[in-house]
């Protein structure tokens, strides 16, 4: 696609219909069918929910209406305060008075003063920027942290490490917020009895329980320290310090969701703790299996980049093929080029027909020799598994034929809520397809201590029961809230004589404390952490506490020193030094040597392992054993009842995170809810149930009851419900607390298959409905001529990898072709004349074929932009405040949809027809082609958000910082958050997409700085930046050399509603499903 | 003439007398007096010390930064 300004209107009409000028001068006799090309015979509709697809009056109301009636709700003057005016002065007068006489004596001495000694690593107005750790899960994913004096205001992914690679995921992006979150925990608290707090100082609180250790220990007496997954070699060395220290003490590591069945299967299989990581980027044929690898399962930053860096259009051999067999519709399902729905309890059963098609029917492997092995999958059969259970043959067949042609260059990847047994099989299955030759050992995952079992748990409640345990320390744990109901932790908990909780904020664990030690954030502490064989990586402090906090290392450091005179702020610090030089550094002579090495690795983030600095496990491959799998004795086979899967929250992760507005505000990438879980289940479930979205059910496991809303989501299977952990505190922080519902109820200890999957629950309608705010339906408007919006008007673009293959103009050639003639009538002038920009021109690109809808780029615009959290009832009046959102459009049949995603932010039109009505000229275009907003211009007349064919403008309705939970986001603490480039809104004030601007100034700044030209690619947009797949591209469109250029010409290139010409600056490349083309469907 | 005298008669007891005007001015001198002398150091000092336990940022000085967000910093 060539640039906009060269391309003349007979171009464009080669490409495009132009229907507007024959609605708009006859709209009366001419019908849309008569104009727009004929509509192919399948898929010919997008739609967005039940709501747009079955038509619901109150949704076409809401097209019809542009805006939402709630968006444009009026504030109730009768709801204000009753004080007359009268009354108002006089107080009003009074208190000046007061004021006046109070501040007579005042002197001003000032907060703001000049550095009259500036801090070497300060400069005013420039970042600075640390390389460390996040440890926001056990990824120990590497970041780099933006400050500006002083202050943590960004975190990215760190470039240089080897996992990350640059990328972060949204709880990284918005953890700042977590940091200065006004509701930490500030000082330590004593709760003599448990129940009444009382603040004192940590000198106090550390010789109290230094005192009770001693007692303990020396009575025999259980010291339980209850920690999280331990990925941190120094961290491991303290506990066993303590332990040392102690006696009696004993360490557990529990975390709520993890991936102990797929760790017990490897270790059977494979006879070695450590799963390696697999090179996905080497896979051209993917099978998952209720794994949603791109969203929650795992590490979706290494699984997502290493995804798309095989889906690329353009070089030939590089674009993979994801199959996908599901009962729920994730992230990954939804994005896979076929995907076969099948209930989750289902999928051993799947597991094993297809080992019986290879080793029985095809006989592929060496192990189709194997007897014992071909003993095991006899009695499947995948003909009559997939007509039992209806799935596609075709697709199978093309499964089966894939797997045959990529021999070591397929892989099956199996959900962590499958049982150990499922996942034996799916080892076996990537014995029998190659896909083991995709194991990296090299670079295996390190397990420094085993997660506890569950026996381990029992025995340390049973412990607590019987007094057996005088102490037990919640290493910034919160079992309370996510050990299952039926474990009695609780209850244990309340005969133990001393508990002592770190948190860095209030939780449920605290609530039975008789200390509560607020612990340092991540940005205030010190780490070092090794979660594969080939690196560590480093965890540096970029700020002193901000409240009266210490790293929990630190304090357990001190109770091991056995004195709180043993306390001092670089303790840790320097107790990981000590390992360094011990373990790590191993061959570096003399501390100064030692050093220079030291800040080498700050400052890079991460040390290799295999660059001679330090060990290596040097692990040898180890063999498959088939004798885990014919050991099997009980299989996971389909339950009679209602399928449960309780899956881990794309933003919450256990529940830590509910606290954080800015996670509790982004959409989940499929259904676009905010703010609440619910039991997602398929239209003929709901049907069965005589039950709709929003109603009240009471779901029933051996583990507990919970009731809960349910959402009634396209493509799901039949008979299950998949329901987000992690929501539903009782114990938390204004933000989150009572948000949603807490599903670890439905946990039970002794659950059949794992924690997370139940295969004979109950489901009953209940009484009552709760409110589900979703996005998807906001900023829907329809002209009621224009039938079928979405297809039409061809917002949606996409095709075969194969029809492209064939032929790359397949997306121009679809487009009518109209005579010489009929161009002529069809041209439609502009009212204003084309800028040429001759300078830098910006414009971005972003690739449909790479973009998983997973959402980080939304958070990162959140954290960048300094957008205010509005909260669930805004949102629920369509007054998100997000600048960027991604469309997800369906297609298909309800039962079998498919999903598009599509990231939507302002385009920049060069004729934005915005700037048009603004009568106060508030927004107006830049010479180097953006779309700017001038705030304190602004009047808030929103006639260009009435006139935004997008939809991308956002209104300050109120001053939703103080509007929101009591004004939380006006504290103190949360102004040092804010990005100082960009301008903080206020009411009544639009506001867009920028393009990230103060980066642009940035890049000018240093251009003029180096005597150069501006140069495009050194612009990176935060979204583009936080992109895990680079879909997003941003440039400088008139430089040649710019990677924009390039992408521009593509021949997938597209503009959204490019036939109203507003002349945009986004480029879409349409997107590309890898089917065989008996199967190309949707494209059009 | 009954109407004034009637007016007069109202507005005679309005009228502060001059003992308590003199007395109510005294005490509302005395009341300022008293408001502008008031040690307000003590709610001041209470001020301050909230103030010097509000946030404090400063950078770590053992970390080491970066020259930039770029790759190949390492």
């Amino acid at each position: 696609m060539q640039s906009k300004e060269n391309q003349t209107d007979t171009e464009m009409h080669d490409k495009v219909y132009d229907i507007s000028d024959k609605i708009y001068k006859d709209s009366n006799e001419v019908s849309l069918e008569s104009i727009v090309p004929e509509a192919p015979t399948k898929d010919v509709n997008y739609w967005r929910s039940f709501r747009e697809l079955y038509s619901d009056p109150d949704f076409i109301k809401e097209r019809e209406n542009e805006f939402s009636k709630d968006a444009l709700e009026r504030p109730d003057i009768e709801e204000g305060s009753k004080f007359s005016r009268r009354k108002f002065l006089a107080l009003l007068s009074a208190s000046a008075a007061v004021a006046a006489s109070g501040c007579s004596n005042f002197r001003d001495r000032g907060e703001i003063v000049p550095y009259n000694a500036k801090p070497d690593s300060v400069t005013i107005g420039l970042p600075n920027y640390y390389a460390s750790t996040c440890t926001g899960c056990s990824s120990a994913c590497g970041i780099l942290i933006k400050t500006l004096q002083g202050r943590p205001i960004k975190v990215d992914g760190n470039p240089d490490h080897p996992v990350s690679k640059g990328k972060i995921c949204a709880i990284a992006q918005a953890s700042v917020m977590s940091l200065y979150d006004p509701e930490r925990l500030k000082n330590p608290v004593e709760r003599t009895d448990k129940t009444s707090p009382k603040e004192i100082s940590w000198g106090d609180a550390d010789d109290a329980i230094i005192a009770q250790l001693k007692n303990a220990a020396s009575s025999g007496k259980e010291i339980a320290v209850v920690a999280g997954k331990i990925i941190s070699p120094s961290q491991k060395k303290l506990l066993e310090d303590f332990v040392k220290a102690f006696p009696t003490a004993k360490v557990y590591s529990y975390e709520l969701y993890n991936d102990s069945a797929k760790n017990a299967a490897w270790e059977k299989c494979y006879g070695s703790k450590y799963y390696p990581p697999v090179q996905l980027d080497k896979a051209m044929i993917i099978l998952s299996l209720e794994a949603d690898f791109l969203g929650s399962d795992g590490n979706k930053v290494v699984n997502s980049r290493l995804f798309a860096a095989n889906r690329d259009t353009e070089t030939e051999g590089k674009f993979n093929r994801l199959y996908s067999v599901e009962g729920n519709a994730s992230v990954t399902g939804l994005n896979a080029d076929y995907r076969l729905i099948l209930k989750t309890d289902l999928l051993e059963e799947f597991v094993l027909s297809l080992l019986n098609e290879l080793l029985l029917v095809q006989k592929k492997s060496a192990l189709a020799q194997d007897e014992a092995v071909l003993s095991k999958i006899r009695n499947f059969n995948l003909d009559n598994f997939a007509s039992k259970n209806n799935l596609k043959k075709e697709v199978l067949d093309h499964l089966i034929s894939d797997f045959g042609q990529n021999a070591g260059k397929s892989f099956v990847i199996a959900g962590n809520m499958l049982p150990e047994s499922t996942h034996i099989a799916v080892n076996l299955l990537n014995e029998v397809i190659g896909g083991n030759e995709l194991y990296s050992f090299k670079d295996a995952f390190i397990e420094h201590q085993p997660m506890s079992s569950k026996a381990d748990i029992e025995n340390l409640v049973s412990d607590m029961n019987s007094g057996k345990a005088g102490i037990v320390i919640h290493f910034d744990t919160n079992p309370v809230y996510n050990m299952p109901g039926d474990s009695g932790y609780a209850e244990a908990l309340k005969k133990v004589p001393l508990v002592i909780t770190m948190s860095e904020g209030i939780n449920e664990t605290c609530e039975s404390g008789n200390y509560v030690l607020p612990v340092n954030t991540m940005f205030e502490s010190w780490g070092d952490y090794r979660t594969r064989s080939d690196f560590y990586s480093l965890q540096q402090p970029v700020i002193s506490p901000l409240y009266n906090t210490r790293q929990k290392e630190e304090i357990l450091l001190t109770w091991i020193k056995g004195s709180k005179n043993e306390f001092n702020n670089e303790i840790y610090h320097s107790y990981i030094i000590d390992n360094w030089k011990a373990g790590v550094f191993t061959n570096v002579s003399g501390d100064k040597e030692f050093m220079k090495q030291w800040y080498a690795a700050l400052n890079d983030g991460v040390v290799m392992t295999n660059a001679g600095t330090a060990q290596s496990s040097g692990e040898a491959e180890p063999a498959f054993k088939a004798d885990a799998f014919t050991g099997i004795n009980q299989r996971m086979t389909a339950g009679t009842g209602m399928t449960v899967v309780l899956s881990k929250s794309n933003t919450l992760d256990d529940g830590r995170f509910a606290n954080n507005g800015w996670l509790q505000e982004l959409p989940n990438p499929i259904t676009k809810i905010v703010w609440d879980n619910y039991a997602a289940i398929s239209p003929k479930t709901a049907k069965s149930l005589n039950i709709e979205s929003n109603d009240l059910v009471k779901i029933t496991t051996n583990g507990g009851t919970l009731e809960l809303p349910v959402f009634v989501q396209p493509g799901m299977a039949d008979d299950m419900t998949v329901i987000d952990l992690g929501y539903g505190r009782s114990a938390c922080g204004i933000v989150g607390k009572d948000v949603g519902f807490n599903s670890v109820k439905l946990i039970s200890k002794n659950s059949s298959l794992t924690p997370f999957l139940y295969s004979d629950a109950k489901m009953e309608k209940s009484s009552g409905t709760h409110k589900l705010v979703t996005t998807q339906d906001h900023y829907a408007f329809e002209e009621k001529l224009y039938k079928d919006i979405q297809y039409r008007r061809e917002i949606i673009q996409e095709g075969t990898y194969l029809q492209y293959k064939k032929n790359p103009d397949f997306l121009s050639d679809r487009h009518t072709k109209y005579t010489e003639e009929e161009k002529e009538k069809l041209k439609v002038g502009s009212i204003n004349e084309q800028y040429v920009h001759t300078g830098t021109k910006w414009g971005m690109v972003i690739d449909l074929n790479k973009c998983t809808g997973c959402n980080e780029c939304i958070a990162a615009c959140n954290v960048e932009n300094n957008i205010p959290v509005v909260g669930k009832e805004q949102m629920g009046k369509h007054r998100s405040m997000h600048w960027m959102r991604i469309d997800r459009y369906y297609s298909g049949t309800p039962e079998v949809p498919k999903a598009s995603f599509q990231p939507m932010l302002c385009q920049h039109c060069d004729f934005a027809p915005c700037e048009n009505v603004c009568p106060v000229a508030a927004t107006t275009h830049t010479p180097d082609g953006i779309n700017a907003m001038a705030y304190n211009r602004c009047v808030g007349t929103r006639y260009c958000s009435n006139n935004c064919p997008y939809k991308v403008r956002r209104f300050n309705y109120f001053n939703f910082r103080d509007h929101f939970r009591e004004g939380i986001q006006q504290e103190e603490s949360f102004s040092l958050m804010q990005n100082p480039e960009v301008t903080v809104r206020s009411r009544g004030v639009m506001e867009k997409c920028t393009f990230c601007l103060q980066r642009i100034m940035l890049e000018r700044q240093h251009a003029i700085e180096e005597n150069r030209q501006v140069k495009g690619s050194n612009v990176k947009t935060a979204c583009q930046e936080a992109c895990n797949t680079n879909a997003i591209y941003f440039g400088d469109q008139n430089d040649e050399t710019d990677p924009i250029s390039g992408l521009n010409k593509s021949k997938l290139a597209y503009y959204v509603l490019e036939e109203i010409k507003v002349k945009p600056n986004i480029t879409y490349l349409a997107k590309l499903r890898n089917v065989y083309e008996t199967e190309e469907t949707g494209s059009h | 003439m009954e109407i004034n005298k009637s007016s007069d008669s109202i507005n005679q007891t309005k009228k502060m007398k001059r003992k308590k005007f003199f007395l109510t001015s005294a005490f509302a001198a005395a009341g300022i007096f008293t408001f502008t002398k008031f040690p307000f150091g003590i709610l001041k000092a209470k001020v301050l010390n909230e103030k010097k336990s509000s946030l404090k940022i400063t950078e770590n000085p053992n970390a080491v930064k970066r020259k930039s967000n770029r790759y190949g910093n390492a």
